[in-house]
């Protein structure tokens, strides 16, 4: 069959113009680029994915499982096909995939117009892996449409594959999202998915593909066999690769171009590229704190500066040697100084004593010319205590008029919540 | 009882040209022969006929009554070009349920079916689901279901089409003793079911009537040096090349 | 039984009582709980299931209507729409039926939800035909992309995330379950 026709008779093109509408307006509502994505590619690839994926692969096994009933229902393998039963079967699916993949490709084509921003090949992985399980769930759809009627098929498999992908998010254990295929939530700057976040649900949902697609082979007695031996190997596999996993997937960090600065004193000082205009001001700040400090008696020789916007959501904690500061949002306060301050100061514990911290901080705010930064940062965290405090009571009245059992339930998801708040 | 067709024009999209238009034909008693090359709108004119859709413009009368009247189906029977297997009904159940929502009560319907089922040599098979049947034996089931409520009209579309000789036989002898009782037009594109057994012919082309008349009128259009084995062919194929002109 | 035939024809006793159990026990079981699904407008919003559990009654109900003789029942004498018309209002009936009985608010969301998306799709199959069994699947993708706000007080036309006491709601559905099974009877869809 042409192209053309191919297209042209295609249930899943038909349908393209309400599922493609209502990706367009799930992107120019809320699944458009992050608000501060930086122009990192990752993170512009991964956001819209995030709100589409488990949409598109509903879509690509309902409308594989409505051709697959289609074929069926026109007789088309009892006219004794000389082509191969895989090959006319792959031909059916070859608009479903397309229109899938659409559903994926527009978004993330949009937001990265929109930013500006070239991809990369790190950034791709979630669309790759994406766009693979959209042709597992193809084929998974066409299996159960060559059994089930297609007014069947179809609605209950767009239902139900759309909420347990999407359920995932919300069940424990944790691992159940990193093999479902949901696409990753928001990567941070400088994070990439790793090769391991993406293989896992691809060869589940493959596995089960391929287990199925051999099942149809006119020998039983290698189909079988060989179909279960696939499955049990996606299955087996991905599940010990992902079973011990938390809520949130592998992930490389760092994954940015940065420009350095050297300062006469011998320390460099690196930001992102794609943020680096503030690059020699925070240099020379840092040449001029450092100064402050030696002419006040403290002496800090760092060898590198560095902004820990690229280390994700995961900071990575400073060294006497190696500095890791939020230079980039602190530059866009104009705060850079008071931020190298606090980094100079070098605590060695999480939590030191409440009355030495205030008094160091006080101290060293004063040699440094940064008091007014300092009284800020104060007020700041009087403000921030006093408003959680508010927002914690009203909320808390509201639990008490819930029932007993329900304010148990409300106090576990709480406990739960904080946690995934803070990753 | 007399069916009319007068200045039917029909469109299956009111957008669309007309498949029929402006037809006008009175079925007469016996067995009438519909020819026509694809797409004439022998089957809209059957369907027509039959009340299954209702012309945009003129009307189909079976004597006083309108195919827009409940009463008028009960007179018709009607085997559409394509009849559908139901998984869930056997040979028997099949014809039954044609004689029942044809209006015959349950109990009549039931014994009228296995009659049916006999005439059309289907009745070892009346317990076999129809979605087991071949495609021939399907279309003997659908031939039974036109016979099952013993209608004064009877509209079959390409009743043959998939039957082997020795049915096509049998059917033929089927409606050889129907045709003194009923009214029967049915299309095909076998002329040879028009050489034998016909009493009228009428063809179809491009919406229109190019001739209704009787068999031995249809085939004086042969020309005379044709065997007499091929005259309604010729005679067809004469009658084409001179309405196309 | 005079339109046993019928019945056996239409696949209630396997079909439509199937999608019907499967969509009663999804209602009895889960129908209760919420999954959290992307919404155009919140980030992540949490889907009452009473919004999806018909839809295996749907499906059932259009592949029993679509089993059928086309061109014989267009010419048939019996009122065939009417009897498709009593099936499906038999079918959502037993189900508001069940919800009296159980006293359930879930169970009546969830019948409610039944007969308006039973409705949608009748409504839409004189012009798409079987493809009308996907209308109610969007319909749902489109509460769930466009409602602002979450249960148990959505946005009035969503419907579907409506708790059963909502009288605007249960208005909708029956109009609209009116205005489809009037399609069921009056309208010829001879596809011979």
């Amino acid at each position: 069959m042409k192209f053309k026709t191919r297209l042209r008779s295609s249930f899943a093109v038909k349908s393209s113009p309400f599922l493609l509408g209502l990706v367009l307006f799930y992107y120019l509502g809320d699944a458009g680029p992050p608000p501060q994505n930086y122009g990192h590619a990752p993170t512009v690839v991964s956001f819209p994915l995030f709100y589409l994926c488990a949409f598109a692969y509903a879509a690509a096994s309902a409308l594989a499982a409505w051709e697959s009933g289609s074929i069926r229902k026109f007789g088309v393998w009892h006219w004794a096909p000389q082509r191969s039963r895989y090959r006319i079967a792959a031909e059916s699916l070859m608009p479903v995939v397309l229109v899938s993949w659409s559903m994926l490709v527009l978004p993330v084509s949009l937001a990265l117009v929109e930013t500006s921003t070239l991809p990369t090949l790190a950034s791709l992985g979630p669309l790759f892996e994406a766009m693979v399980l959209c042709v597992a769930h193809a084929v998974i759809g066409f299996a159960v449409g060559l059994y089930l009627p297609r007014s069947v098929s179809a609605p209950v498999l767009a239902v139900t594959t759309w909420i347990v992908i999407a359920f995932t998010i919300s069940l424990d254990p944790p691992w159940l999202r990193q093999i479902s295929g949901l696409c990753f939530e928001y990567l941070m700057f400088g994070e990439a998915l790793t090769f391991s976040a993406l293989w896992p649900p691809i060869l589940l949902a493959g596995g089960v593909a391929l287990a199925v697609a051999v099942l149809w082979m006119k020998n039983r007695f290698v189909a079988i066999p060989v179909a279960l031996a696939i499955l049990l190997t996606g299955v087996v596999v991905s599940y010990n690769e992902v079973k011990d996993r938390g809520y949130f997937p592998p992930m490389a960090t760092g994954v940015t171009e940065l420009s350095c600065a050297q300062s006469p004193g011998g320390t460099e000082v690196c930001m992102p590229k794609v943020t680096a205009s503030a690059l020699p001001r925070v240099a020379r700040t840092s040449q001029s704190v450092l100064a402050d400090l030696r002419s006040a008696g403290v002496e800090r020789s760092p060898r590198l500066i560095t902004d820990s916007l690229a280390d994700g959501r995961y900071l990575r904690p400073s060294t006497d040697r190696v500095w890791r500061i939020p230079l980039t949002r602190a530059a866009a306060q104009n705060g850079e100084r008071f931020q190298i301050v606090i980094a100079a100061v070098g605590f060695t514990c999480a939590r030191p004593d409440p009355v030495l911290r205030r008094a160091v901080l006080e101290w060293v705010a004063g040699v440094t010319h940064t008091e007014r930064e300092w009284q800020q940062a104060k007020a700041r965290v009087e403000q921030e205590r006093s408003s959680a405090d508010a927002a914690a009571t009203s909320m808390v009245q509201g639990v008490h008029r819930k029932t007993k059992a329900q304010q148990a339930k409300w106090f576990e998801e709480s406990v739960h919540a904080s946690c995934r708040r803070d990753g | 009882m007399t069916l009319e067709l007068t200045e039917c024009t029909y469109s299956y999209r009111r957008w669309r040209p007309a498949v029929l238009q402006d037809l006008s034909y009175s079925l007469p008693s016996g067995l009438t022969i519909l020819l026509g090359p694809n797409g004439a709108g022998k089957t809209t004119m059957l369907k027509l006929a039959a009340g299954v859709v209702q012309p945009n413009n003129g009307e189909v009368k079976l004597d006083s009554l309108t195919s827009r009247d409940r009463r008028f189906r009960q007179h018709v029977a009607w085997m559409p070009q394509s009849v559908v297997a139901m998984p869930s009904l056997s040979s028997r159940e099949y014809v039954a349920y044609v004689g029942w929502l044809k209006g015959m009560s349950r109990q009549a319907a039931w014994e009228k079916a296995a009659q049916a089922l006999t005439r059309v040599e289907m009745l070892e098979h009346e317990d076999v689901k129809t979605s087991r049947l071949s495609g021939g034996q399907l279309r003997r089931v659908g031939v039974a279901a036109a016979l099952v409520h013993e209608a004064e009209i009877l509209l079959l579309d390409e009743p043959t089409a998939g039957m082997d000789p020795r049915q096509r036989r049998v059917f033929r002898d089927v409606l050889k003793e129907l045709s003194g009782e009923v009214g029967i037009l049915m299309s095909t594109h076998d002329v040879a079911d028009l050489a034998e057994e016909s009493d009228h012919v009428a063809v179809m082309q491009a919406g229109r009537l190019a001739f209704a008349g009787s068999t031995a009128d249809f085939l004086a259009h042969a020309p005379a040096e044709v065997a007499p084995g091929r005259m309604a062919e010729a005679a067809y194929t004469a009658l084409s090349e001179s309405y196309a002109l | 039984m005079s339109m046993w035939w019928w019945m056996k024809a239409r696949r209630t006793h396997s079909v439509v009582l199937s999608g019907l159990a499967i969509s009663l026990l999804l209602s009895l079981t889960i129908g209760s709980e919420e999954v959290e699904l992307p919404s155009l407008v919140s980030g992540m919003q949490q889907a009452v299931l009473t919004m999806f559990v018909p839809i295996p009654l749907v499906a059932a109900l259009m592949v029993s209507l679509e089993s059928r003789l086309p061109g014989i029942e267009a010419s048939s004498v019996r009122r065939v729409g009417g009897w498709d018309a009593l099936l499906v209002s038999a079918t959502v009936g037993f189900w508001f039926a069940l919800a009296a009985v159980s006293g359930s608010g879930v169970v009546a969301a969830s019948a409610r939800n039944a007969a308006f998306l039973a409705g949608l799709m009748l409504l839409a199959r004189p012009w798409v035909g079987e493809a009308a069994v996907m209308v109610p699947v969007a319909w749902t993708m489109v509460v769930v992309a466009f409602n602002r706000r979450p249960a148990p007080d959505p946005e009035p036309w969503t419907i579907l995330p409506e708790p059963a006491s909502a009288p605007h709601a249960a208005l909708a559905a029956a109009v609209l379950f009116g205005i489809g099974i009037s399609s069921v009877m009056f309208i010829s869809k001879d596809k011979s």
